[in-house]
């Protein structure tokens, strides 16, 4: 390989192990794993042909760090992390609020499900 | 991504499960206590990410005559997606807690900065279906929905599906019932498929009823695709899972804690 698809490889890994990062602090995080992979495969493809012709690898290097980085933060989000809810008082307020409501409006009709039971 | 067709998918889908049939059938299943809570989950490009919390909850409730049983599922982002897409959705019903049929029903959701509000207050001897909706542009705005004696909201439909007897049920058995889904009677198909062992979380494998569950409407024909649902087949009666095909992905409800001793 020479040096320009060397450093086309390169590119491409940069693309995928920042994109890798993005996703990797979104909540869909899982994604992540897709551009960083190939983030890192090209990147190590890059690497390992630079240093074999002796020519500038330290981009290919970047890429390789910057993928794992990208793959650590997501497999620590699925290790570490656990999804939870917020606990939202007015969320549980407006449930309680929403039951007294209720049982107002279905004492009005309180006639009609007492002939209705008479029926069943 | 996590759009509000999807999140009204996954209530539509629940729905879904919910059209039964079997005219005032009896229920044995359901009990006041009960508390479940499920993962729902967003499928894209082969990559299942967690999106929300569900939970569906039983209760005793008293009113100055009588003991109503209230059903009441809630849905809950998780908070990493908060700042993003946040929802919080109350659907619930008040229903006899012999029967499952509804007196009243509301729906009080907030997905992003969308927010509305409707009610059922079913008057079942005048075969009418009181709708109130609250959203922007209308403010208790009134409609009488005709209605039958055994239609159902998508709430005690939900519950209702867990009460009907798989056991005598021969594989490809149609069950249709009619819901009332945002203030029209609409009507939904249940068909048995069998039984499958499917791994219920924590809980280990379980055998379960599959169903698989279609719609006829307006509102619930946007949600096509495979909808499925898998019953625990036991004396709980436990919604599994659930999976549905949206337009962009899918979707899967998955059972993740109960306060029930699961045998």
């Amino acid at each position: 390989m020479d040096k320009t698809f060397n450093i086309l490889l390169s590119f491409l890994g940069f693309l995928g192990a920042i994109l890798g990062l993005i996703f990797s602090f979104l909540p869909i995080s899982n994604l992540a794993v897709f551009p960083a992979v190939i983030g890192l495969v090209l990147g190590l493809i890059a690497y390992i042909s630079a240093k074999k012709q002796n020519t500038g690898f330290s981009f290919a290097r970047i890429v390789v760090l910057l993928s794992l980085l990208a793959i650590i933060i997501l497999a620590s989000k699925q290790l570490f992390f656990e999804n939870k809810v917020t606990e939202d008082i007015e969320f549980i307020q407006s449930n309680e609020k929403s039951k007294e409501d209720a049982v107002k409006e279905i004492e009005e009709l309180d006639e009609e499900l007492n002939e209705l039971d008479e029926l069943e | 991504m996590l759009k509000k067709t999807t999140v009204l998918s996954l209530f539509l889908l629940i729905t879904a499960f919910s059209t039964l049939s079997i005219e005032s059938q009896e229920n044995n299943y359901i009990k006041s206590g009960e508390n479940l809570t499920f993962i729902a989950s967003y499928n894209v490009s082969g990559v299942m990410t967690d999106v929300a919390q569900v939970k569906m909850q039983t209760s005793t409730v008293k009113t100055k005559t009588r003991e109503l049983l209230r059903l009441k599922c809630t849905a809950s982002t998780y908070a990493s997606w908060d700042s993003y897409f946040r929802v919080r959705d109350l659907y619930e019903s008040y229903v006899n807690p012999k029967t499952l049929l509804p007196s009243l029903f509301k729906r009080n959701i907030e997905e992003g900065t969308y927010k509305k509000n409707i009610k059922y207050l079913f008057k079942r001897k005048s075969k009418i279906a009181v709708s109130t909706l609250n959203k922007k542009g209308y403010k208790d705005y009134k409609v009488n929905v005709p209605i039958d004696y055994n239609t159902l909201d998508i709430v005690s439909a939900i519950y209702t599906i867990r009460t009907l007897d798989y056991e005598s049920f021969a594989i490809g058995k149609r069950v249709t019932k009619k819901l009332i889904v945002d203030s029209e009677v609409q009507s939904a198909t249940v068909k048995y498929l069998g039984k499958e062992n499917i791994k219920v979380g924590k809980y280990g494998t379980k055998e379960c009823y599959k169903l698989s569950v279609s719609f006829q409407g307006k509102e619930l024909e946007n949600a096509k695709g495979g909808k499925y649902i898998w019953i625990t087949a036991d004396d709980d009666r436990l919604p599994a899972l659930i999976k549905a095909t949206i337009p962009v992905g899918s979707i899967q409800i998955r059972l993740s804690d109960t306060n029930l001793t699961i045998k």
